[in-house]
């Protein structure tokens, strides 16, 4: 039993970390643009798509990881230069773009790789098990979770640290004092959709041997990081990390103890941060 | 400051063209009766869509609550007369339950919903939307789960059904347009311009836009339950977020100003996709480029603007 609720753990985690890349770009996206962008499970699909079809090409499950988040990025710039743009400061008209942006991506791929499910399986040097003791795991999820761990400190650091990290937390502070300081408010909103959108196609990559692709999967994961973004709250990456783990633990627990209801459980989850700190667990008022 | 005033005194005065143009919507709508066959199909679907996006465009256009979570309104409705029926129950009571159930969801999320502003609100309306049609799509036993519902034992009148879809629908704009200008419509419709204001003045923000949600949910389940008559099948797919976004399309494409321009939009949109279904399958790929399209070149809608041109100049709200 100890073992059961071990390796669900790690399930979860690893369910979590995946959920983190999609609601960090969100977020960020968010905080900066002032763009929901509802096209993101869509990106994370195509992503997924994108690196099951490079991978087949190539011959190489790395080649793909560091590709694929570059051309959704580049996807992403260009959406925010081309249609995103013009439409500045009206909220709900680009909320609505990218809902019809995601629609049609996702109807370009069921159209281009089928409508059938597809498992990926995962690259050679991570398949199979791994012995620790009397806990048999196998290795895929532990590099899922390794790398969310790592993105969440590399882009903590960022954030931090270097000089576009700091232009991004003044954007989303305030863009217009941000803009009088010299700061471009334009420039740092079409980079963080480029990277928000990268994070996407990431998640699509390295989500892909975890959770099979499928038509539909796009609207899921977009909903999975809505709720995690409620729950988390936005603007903080913080929010999202502790947000994502915590929908993946409960929907990870919830398949296991109530199959019939995991997905009300997280629902139940949002509901209830909802009624009692509207902006989310770890939210700014006002943001 | 007093600007204001004059539009207000012609507003009460409706140019006669305008009168006309709108008698002409539901002339058209009433048309079909003569043809019958899929002409008159496609105009039943018209009205019962238009009945759920004038419900829209009372929340988004008046409101400024961009509700993405109609579709689970539309499918509480359908599954209400569904079941209804399934379980023998008289027809009646089953059109009755339809808003029923759909206006209590519409509490229940509201309470949440309401709990936050702006684009929240469209995340959240998201996301109770789904819930829905996840349970639809999980809880087999009731729902029929991915097979759906089907009521081909049921026979109404396509006519009748007909003359009461497109009465529901003229009913439901007067009525809706009536509240508009009743004190409760005019302390709505501040609270779109600015809720903080609003508040400021004392006015209990939550509970109006809960109470608008309320109607305008229970509107939207009628219409689901119509749906189902009319389409003698209740689908989960029906309840997918895509549905929602449809209607959006909807009340966008008519403008979500007024009321008229839901209905306008959701005939508008029904002949086109009747039109387009013809020759693709690639259902989201329209929708999608419909949305953008709509999104970047026609955001007043159509309606207002061919209220404007055969109207003879001064469009009321």
């Amino acid at each position: 039993m100890a073992l059961l609720l071990l390796t669900q753990l790690l399930n979860s985690l690893a369910f979590g970390m995946l959920l983190f890349l999609l609601a960090l770009g969100l977020s960020l996206i968010f905080g900066v643009a002032r763009v929901v962008n509802l096209a993101h499970g869509a990106f994370y699909l195509l992503g997924a798509y994108l690196g099951l079809a490079l991978t087949q090409a190539l011959g190489s499950f790395w080649v793909s990881l560091l590709l694929v988040p570059l051309l959704v990025g580049l996807l992403g710039v260009s959406v925010e230069r081309l249609l995103l743009r013009g439409l500045h400061g009206r909220e709900l008209e680009q909320v609505l773009l990218t809902i019809g942006l995601g629609f049609v991506l996702a109807d370009l791929l069921r159209a281009w790789f089928g409508a059938s499910i597809r498992s990926v399986p995962p690259p050679a040097e991570l398949s199979g098990p791994l012995i620790l003791g009397p806990l048999i795991y196998p290795k895929y999820p532990l590099f899922v979770l390794a790398t969310g761990l790592l993105l969440f400190l590399l882009v903590r650091l960022i954030l931090a640290r270097t000089p576009f990290g700091i232009q991004v937390r003044a954007v989303t502070t305030d863009p217009a004092m941000a803009s009088s300081l010299g700061i471009r408010p334009t420039r740092v909103s079409l980079a963080t959709f480029g990277l928000g959108s990268a994070l996407a196609g990431l998640g699509g990559v390295v989500g892909a041997p975890l959770i099979a692709l499928a038509p539909g999967l796009d609207a899921q994961m977009t909903l999975f990081a809505l709720i995690v973004v409620v729950v988390g709250g936005l603007g903080r990456i913080e929010g999202s990390f502790f947000g994502a783990l915590l929908v993946g633990l409960v929907d990870g627990f919830g398949r296991l103890f109530f199959p019939q209801v995991a997905m009300f459980l997280i629902f139940a989850l949002m509901a209830l941060v909802l009624a009692l700190r509207p902006e989310g667990l770890l939210g700014r008022r006002g943001t | 400051m007093m600007g204001w005033l004059p539009q207000v005194v012609r507003l009460r005065k409706i140019h006669p063209g305008v009168l006309v143009l709108r008698a002409s919507l539901i002339g058209f709508l009433l048309l079909p009766l003569a043809f019958k066959g899929y002409f008159l199909y496609l105009a039943t679907e018209a009205a019962l869509l238009g009945l759920a996006a004038v419900a829209l465009s009372f929340l988004l256009g008046h409101g400024g609550i961009p509700s993405l979570g109609q579709a689970a309104f539309l499918g509480l409705g359908g599954y209400a007369v569904g079941l209804a029926i399934r379980e023998g129950l008289p027809l009646g009571l089953g059109l009755f339950l339809a808003p029923v159930v759909a206006g209590a969801y519409g509490i229940l999320s509201g309470l949440f919903v309401f709990r936050t502003q702006g684009i929240f609100v469209l995340m959240l309306t998201l996301a109770f939307g789904q819930m829905v049609y996840s349970a639809a799509y999980k809880w087999t036993s009731l729902t029929g789960g991915d097979d759906g519902l089907s009521l081909s034992q049921l026979s109404v009148n396509p006519v009748f059904l007909h003359v009461g879809a497109v009465s529901a629908l003229a009913v439901a704009i007067l009525i809706l347009r009536h509240l508009l200008r009743t004190p409760y419509g005019k302390t709505f419709e501040a609270i779109r311009q600015s809720e903080e204001k609003a508040r400021s003045l004392g006015t209990a923000a939550f509970w109006h836009k809960l109470l608008a949600y309320t109607v305008a949910a229970a509107l939207t389940g009628l219409a689901g339950g119509g749906l189902a008559l009319h389409r003698t099948f209740v689908s989960p797919h029906d309840l997918f977020w895509l549905t929602s976004a449809v209607l959006m399309v909807m009340v966008l494409l008519g403008g979500s100003r007024g009321l008229w321009g839901g209905a306008f939009g959701a005939i508008l949109y029904t002949f086109i996709q009747a039109w387009v279904s013809s020759f693709t399958e690639l259902w989201g790929l329209f929708v999608g480029l419909l949305l953008i399209f709509t999104v970047l070149f026609a955001r007043e809608g159509l309606w207002p603007i061919l209220e404007r041109r055969l109207g003879g100049g001064n469009a009321g709200p």
